[in-house]
């Protein structure tokens, strides 16, 4: 007996026919995922980001949730030991998985029988799942945070005029404005309002390699700006 | 159902199928469901993918927009890339599944060495697959991605330069060469996971599947 089967000489005296039952087993699973699929795609649509802007520097990029880890263990090895994270480690672990078949060479079938692989699988799913829980917290926290007035609409009108007279010499909103800054007609869909306030203060602090001035405002004009390009999304 | 499996047994016999489709243990259950399940959405993502090729432009200057005529004029274009997005997402939660299932009973050890092997290269072009179709949107988050990669490849002892010239190209800087990620995205890595895939399965074939513990 082969296919999916077990090895040929084993035990397995009553095996269920491939035709109809097994296929019956597997059609039902590949039907429902294929519908579980289509539903997902249709209820929750993906969005289309804006175009790829070099010279928007406030998008902090993120990747799918299976390279949350390798994201998050990037962070733990800068300058020169970045070479172990981008190098060594990935090597190592190809070089696991590559040999494993050799290096457990056990006939035992019993997971508790297998202690030093079974720990090495067990430490590698906890290193990654808890690498991907640091990552998502550590999102959450990153976020900039200030204490700011309530947004309201006289606010978003003050911010208007006021980023109309001095910062859309260089940023564009929808359509209108200078460019040689970044377009802000969706910043807000990128950049929470804390994070806005912060550019106005210092751009230097949010990203050191932009040639954006310092903008000579009062704290009260730089909440009521913050308010009108927080709600440009 | 008579007349189905005759019909069955002479395509088995004149295709010489008959011993990959051959009778299953009574252990197999919905855990071993996994790995076709993840060639089920595999082949999803190839007919998505092909369709959304169709209306693809690969260059920086073309691709966000093309991407956008898809999702606006292309009829059913925003759901067959939900679906080619979504797809991929749940693909490679499956094949994590699988690959859990066959750590946990021991399938990778001999006689199904080489099978686990070739299961290994099938785990790096689905991440391959992921990480070259991350970019082809071209939007902040492709054009960021892509310039955190060239940054790792810069702390790179070795081969930094060749690797850069191989994913960036000659292109001048801030412009990737979204043709060449499109290429390996849609013609090499399909390619390679063919070929892969026929491999594996002609070893389950072979040697079967782990009884469980």
């Amino acid at each position: 007996m082969s296919g999916i089967s077990s090895l040929p000489g084993s035990t397995d005296k009553n095996p269920t026919p491939f035709y109809p039952d097994h296929l019956f087993v597997e059609g039902v699973a590949a039907i429902a995922v294929f519908l579980v699929i289509v539903l997902i795609a249709f209820v929750w649509q993906v969005p289309l980001e804006e175009m790829a802007d070099p010279g928007d520097t406030a998008y902090v990029p993120r990747p799918e949730w299976y390279f949350l880890f390798y994201f998050q263990l990037l962070k733990y090895f800068e300058g020169s030991l970045a070479v172990v994270a981008i190098v060594v480690l990935p090597a190592l672990t190809l070089a696991l998985l590559v040999l494993l078949p050799f290096l457990d060479r056990s006939a035992a079938t019993g997971i508790r029988k297998r202690p030093l692989t079974a720990a090495l699988a067990l430490a590698s799913v906890l290193c990654i799942a808890a690498l991907t829980a640091l990552s998502v917290l550590e999102d959450e926290s990153h976020l900039y945070t200030m204490d700011l007035p309530p947004v309201t609409d006289e606010q978003i009108a003050a911010g208007e005029e006021i980023f109309g007279r001095f910062c859309q010499i260089c940023h564009s909103v929808d359509g209108k404005g200078g460019f040689m800054a970044p377009d802000l007609t969706q910043i807000g869909a990128r950049a929470n309002r804390a994070y806005i306030e912060q550019v106005i203060i210092d751009p230097q602090i949010v990203n050191q390699a932009t040639i954006m001035s310092v903008i000579p405002l009062s704290d009260a004009e730089r909440h009521e700006v913050s308010a009108y390009l927080s709600r440009k999304k | 159902m008579q007349a189905g499996q005759n019909f069955y047994q002479r395509c088995a016999d004149k295709l010489g199928f008959k011993q990959l489709f051959g009778p299953v243990p009574k252990w197999v259950n919905w855990l071993y469901c996994f790995g076709g399940l993840t060639f089920i959405v595999f082949l999803l993502q190839v007919l998505s993918g092909i369709y959304l090729a169709m209306f693809f432009q690969a260059t920086p200057a073309d691709a966000w927009t093309s991407i956008e005529f898809i999702e606006k004029n292309v009829r059913m274009g925003g759901f067959c890339r939900s679906l080619h997005r979504w797809g991929a997402l749940i693909m490679v939660l499956f094949l994590i599944i699988h690959v859990l299932r066959i750590l946990y009973h021991g399938a990778y050890r001999s006689p199904r060495g080489l099978n686990w092997i070739s299961g290994v290269a099938l785990l790096l072009l689905t991440l391959a697959f992921a990480a070259t179709g991350y970019l082809l949107p071209w939007d902040f988050r492709s054009y960021w991605t892509v310039k955190t990669i060239g940054n790792w490849l810069e702390n790179l002892p070795l081969f930094a330069d060749a690797l850069k010239w191989l994913l960036f190209s000659d292109a001048p800087d801030g412009v990737v060469p979204v043709g060449r990620w499109f290429s390996i995205h849609a013609i090499v890595l399909p390619a390679l996971t063919g070929v892969f895939l026929v491999g594996h399965f002609l070893m389950v074939r072979r040697l079967g599947v782990a009884k469980p513990m």
